[in-house]
This record gives structure tokens, sequence and C-alpha cells, in this order.
């Protein structure tokens, strides 16, 4: 699927020869793919391979050197910086490898910050993040700060930050890189029905267990996509 | 608005046992601030109306031109009596609300009786004042008629005077308010100890009733018929007359515009009490430059209060660079920063308010206490800051401490977005 992209203006997210290139060093050269709403693309490949920075590009984190980036047929090359602001606000959920939680808040508010942000009551955003935590195994956790979880538990809540509220686009950076074998299949329904709704999902990961769960795998190397998968040691 | 107000709730959680502890300090300095201003406020206002009478009332006199100890007022000059005629042409001026006829001894005086188990003669002077100039503790009391014992009211500043120095300096016991009341003594009209009336004397039977601050007068104040008729037994000249009258402004009206419009009539206008007058001026004078310096203090204070809040919010970068990285608009995130801190701003003024008030009314009774105890006088001190003051806190506090914190804010905000 790597290669020309149709930007057809609807809910996808469609990237077109992107490069970006921090201190003369090519991070991503000539990136090309789409995610149509209510599919899931995970996108594979070795550390330093490119995944975090193609997703972080597609938030507006990193600027592009060349390329263009569309979501939902709109061009965020183009955006401003409130504009992307509001992109992600509204737009996207995000849950980045560091999984960045607030260190003074609890788990349920910080799960309840993406609806709080997106404009919900604090009651409807704290009802919409106890629903997420307790699916996601932590009824009992509600208010606890991040210090006193684990890291697997940490994963969780930024999960249900992420998942807290149906949105168009979902990208998840190794969202089960710290999860047993239960939570992983918790996670990826839960994951499947956003995109039964309709939300486009991309996934940044290393775990080949979630592979069969995902519809399509991508595969990127030294800042490329390779067009026929990674390359099989004999 | 509502978004800025949850989100400014959400993200003081965990924040704010830190950003209370740094409110304390400065309501402790606020408090201290607003405690020296409510006391000397307080100090100045109890000086003006239990020792002067109230900073509302003017002393209206004849004008006098002496030249080489001529008055020249009633010899070159036409005379002016202060008659009927005159006290309602006062009562037209302008701001005058009141007039209060006085006549003041004009003839030597003498008191003789016993004080604290001694006997005493001593000159002095007596103030004649209607029932209207003396409030209403004493006013039902105030008649008199031949042969009744004199009704006198001793002015506080008199008796602050004798405890505070005379009588420390002769061996004599300093005498309370209460103390004075019931004190019986004579009063000899017509004679002093250097001066004797070619008339006569008159001895007239008196009794001290109570204790006042009209007028801040030095003076025994008495019946204005008690001076009428010892004026005509003695024949004086000037029997009939007036010598001032007490003017009351009317309340909101400017003293000084008064005066000027009293003055342009032609009148003489006395200030009251020079030594009361003088205290008061230095103690407003010492309060201006509280309320000065303690303005100054409060808003280093609230200053203090913000270094601490940039302490905090460099804590605190790490959350803000994640909730724009999730979308928060910087405008929501620095408007959501400054009502923190104008609110910690509110709460620390508001606080320290309190306690100000607080601990200068502690201070007020305490010093109260201390000048009943030294001066013998029942002062009664409430620590009032200025209204003035105190809003103008309230409002310059969030003000000042919002947009000290901006640069603070600005750099929090500035931080690149969360990258892994």
């Amino acid at each position: 699927m790597a290669g020309e992209v149709p930007n057809d203006g609807i809910q996808n997210i469609a990237a077109q020869d992107v490069r970006v290139v921090f201190d003369d060093c090519v991070v991503l050269n000539s990136v090309s793919l789409s995610v149509a709403p209510g599919e899931i693309v995970a996108l594979q490949g070795s550390s330093g391979s490119g995944k975090t920075t193609f997703l972080h590009a597609i938030a507006g984190f990193v600027s592009l050197h060349s390329g263009t980036i569309h979501v939902a047929g709109k061009t965020l090359n183009d955006s401003t910086e409130a504009e992307r602001a509001a992109f992600r606000r509204n737009v996207l959920g995000l849950m980045t490898q560091d999984f960045h939680l607030l260190s003074k808040l609890s788990a349920e508010r910080n799960a309840a910050l993406a609806p709080l942000l997106a404009g919900k009551t604090p009651a409807e955003a704290i009802a919409a993040a106890h629903d997420l935590l307790d699916r996601l195994g932590l009824a009992d956790h509600h208010k606890a700060p991040p210090s006193r979880l684990s890291r697997g538990q940490r994963q969780r809540v930024a999960l249900a930050r992420a998942l807290a509220i149906q949105r168009p686009f979902l990208l998840l950076d190794e969202p089960t890189s710290s999860l047993d074998e239960d939570a992983k299949k918790i996670v990826m329904k839960m994951v499947r029905e956003h995109a039964d709704a309709g939300s486009a999902v991309l996934i940044a990961t290393h775990d080949h267990t979630i592979l069969p769960l995902v519809d399509r795998v991508l595969y990127i190397k030294d800042g490329c996509i390779l067009p026929d998968g990674p390359e099989v040691s004999p | 608005m509502k978004g800025m107000s949850r989100l400014l709730w959400w993200l003081s959680s965990g924040y704010r046992s830190a950003l209370i502890k740094s409110a304390l300090g400065a309501i402790v300095a606020v408090g201290l601030t607003v405690g020296i201003c409510a006391l000397g406020n307080g100090a100045r206002l109890a000086i003006q109306d239990q020792l002067m009478g109230g900073g509302d009332q003017l002393r209206v006199k004849p004008p006098s031109y002496s030249v080489g100890g001529i008055d020249l007022a009633g010899s070159v000059l036409p005379e002016r009596k202060l008659d009927a005629e005159a006290v309602a042409k006062i009562e037209a001026v302008d701001g005058v609300a009141q007039v209060l006829p006085e006549i003041w001894s004009r003839f030597p005086v003498g008191f003789r009786g016993r004080l604290a188990g001694q006997r005493m003669y001593s000159d002095g002077a007596l103030l004649g004042v209607s029932p209207e100039g003396i409030g209403k503790d004493f006013a039902g009391k105030w008649t008199w008629k031949e042969g009744d014992t004199v009704p006198v009211l001793a002015p506080r500043a008199l008796l602050m005077a004798y405890n505070g120095g005379f009588a420390p300096a002769n061996g004599l016991p300093k005498l309370k308010e209460k103390a004075v009341q019931g004190l019986k003594f004579k009063i000899i009209a017509g004679q002093s100890t250097h001066k004797r009336s070619p008339a006569q004397r008159i001895r007239l039977q008196a009794e001290v009733v109570g204790v006042t601050s009209y007028g801040g007068a030095l003076a025994g104040i008495v019946p204005i018929e008690v001076i009428d008729h010892i004026e005509g037994e003695l024949n004086s000249e000037k029997a009939g007359t007036l010598s001032s009258v007490m003017v009351r402004v009317e309340p909101g009206a400017d003293s000084e515009t008064v005066i000027r419009n009293l003055q342009k009539a032609g009148w003489a206008v006395e200030p009251l009490d020079g030594a009361a007058k003088q205290l008061a001026t230095a103690i407003r004078t010492v309060d201006l430059g509280v309320r000065i310096g303690g303005g100054i203090l409060a808003l280093a204070a609230l200053f203090l209060l913000v270094q601490f809040y940039g302490v905090l919010l460099r804590e605190r970068t790490q959350d803000l660079r994640i909730l724009r990285s999730m979308g928060a608009p910087k405008g929501m995130l620095a408007g959501a920063l400054v009502g923190e801190i104008a609110v910690a701003s509110v709460v620390a003024t508001v606080g320290g308010i309190v306690l100000g008030l607080v601990l200068g009314q502690m201070a007020a009774d305490q010093s109260a206490h201390l000048l009943a105890e030294r001066l013998g006088v029942d002062l009664s001190i409430q620590a009032a800051a200025p209204g003035g003051f105190l809003l103008g806190l309230l409002v310059l506090a969030p003000i000042f401490v919002g947009l000290a914190a901006i640069p603070a804010i600005r750099r929090a905000l500035s931080a690149e977005l969360v990258v892994d």
C-alpha cells in the first residue's frame, strides 16, 4: 500500500513523500501511506527506524522537511499552531511511547483529561475515564497517582486517555509493550471497537503478537517504508 | 471561561498545598501590613473622636486684630459680636450643619477641693456649653439654676495631661475616668492665684458628672447658664454675649472648604486643642507613611508569592508540555495559570486582611489598656484599616500578581512540545 496515496478528502490519514530531517540526519525519507476510516494499520520496525517520528509528524509535533500530510482532507503542513492544537484536541486520540501522564493527577483525572479538553463536563469526563479504566483492569486504581502504578498500569491509564472518547483518528505508540497477553487482547478489542465506529488507527509497535489483530502491517526501516515487508534472514 | 475554570481546578490539584504554603507567607506579610495600618488609623480616629471631640467640629470666634497687645477689633474696627443674628448667619454658611453656642470664662477662675486626700487649689477655665453640645449621655442633666450644684464635665485631654505629666512629676496618684466622677469641689469665680476681680467673688459648689472630649477643650465644661449667671453677678460688660460657637460640619462636607467659607464671612476659625490636634496630625502623618510603606510591603509580599509561583511553574513545565501536546490551547493554559495565581493572591490578600484586622484589634486593645493604665483615659481604639486602602489592595493584588506572573507563565508555556 506504500507509494501513491489518494487524498480523497474523507476521514483518512494520508501522508505523501514525507521527509523529516534532524540536524542533517534524515529520519524519514519519502514516506507515503494512508489509513482509511475503520482500518487498523500497524507500523513495524526496529528501534530508530522512524516509527515514532512518523506518528509525531502526523500529530504535528515535528516539522516536515518536505512532503505533505493530509488529515480529514486538510493539509497539516499549512496549519497554524492553534489549528494543530485544535486537531489534537478534537480529532486525534494519541498515546505516546512514554505515556506522558501528569504526575500529580490521579489515574482517573489523567484519563479524563482528553474528554475534558474536548469540551466534556468534568462529570462526563470522569464517567468516561472510569468506564475505560474499569475495562482495562484498573477499577481499584482510580485515585492512584502515576507514581503508585506499575509501568503496565501507567500504560493502561495512557491508553484509557487516548480511548476515552471516540475520535476520527487514533495514533498509538507501542500500546502493548508492557502488557500481558490478556491485557493485550482487551486493548486490541477496544481499539477494534473504535475502528468499527469509524476511527482510522495507526499503531507503531514492536509487538509481533498483535499483528494478527490488525488489518494491515507496514514495515519501516531507516526512515523508509519497505514495499515488500522485512528481509528475512535465512 | 467555563472550560478555563475547569482546567484551572484540575491543574491545581496536587499543587494546591504547595500553592497554599506559598500564599501563607504572603498572608502573614499582608496581615502585618494591614494590622499596622488598622492600628494607626484606629488610634487616629480614637484621638480625633475621643480626645478632640470629632474631626468635624470647628470653633468660630469673632476675629481679633492685636497690635502690641491692643485688640483693634474692638477699637478701630467695628466690633463683631456673636449674637443671635451672627449665629443665624454662621448657620447659613455652606457646609455648616449645626452651630452650638459657647461662653468661655472671661473672668478669673479658681478651683478648690480635695484630690486623692490632698487639698487642691488650681487656676482654671470654664466653658459654658448648651445641652446640644455635650452629647446624649449628659444632655438630660445639663440644666442649672442658682443654688444647684454645678454639673461639670472634665475634659479627657486634661485628664490625660494630668496623668501623663503633672501627677508623676508631683508624686500625685493617677486618676482613672471613673475615679474622677463624683469628685466635688468649689468653683471660685472672680479670683485666681494671680488675678482678682474688682467686683466680688462667687463660690459655687460643683461636681464632676463625667468625662468628655467636647471640643478638645482644656476647661471645666459647665451648663451655659452658669457662665451667664457668673458674668451677671460680676457685672461683666460682655454678659449676654457668646464668646465662640462650635460649628459642626455637614457629613461629607470638606472641613477646609467650610473653614475658608467662614473666614470669607469674616469669622476667625480656631483650631481645636493644639496638643491633641498636633498629636492627631503626627499620627495622621505616620499613618500615611505606614499606609504607603505598607502598600509597598504588601506588594513585595505578593511579589514573593509570584517568585514562589515561578518555581512551582518550573516544576509543572512537563505537565504543561503534555497538556499542549494533547491540544490544550496556549491561551487557555495561560489564562488558567494567570487565574490560578490571581485566585491565590486574592486568597492571600483576603486572608492577610482578616489576619491583619484581628492582629490590629489585638494590638489596639493592648494599646487602649496601656493608655488606661498610664494616662487614665478610657480610649476605645477600634482597629480600622481605611476602606480605600483595603479595596485598593484587593483590586490591585490580583492585577499586580497576574501581570508579574506573566513572564514565568510565558517561559513555562514556550517549552517544546513533548517528544519521546
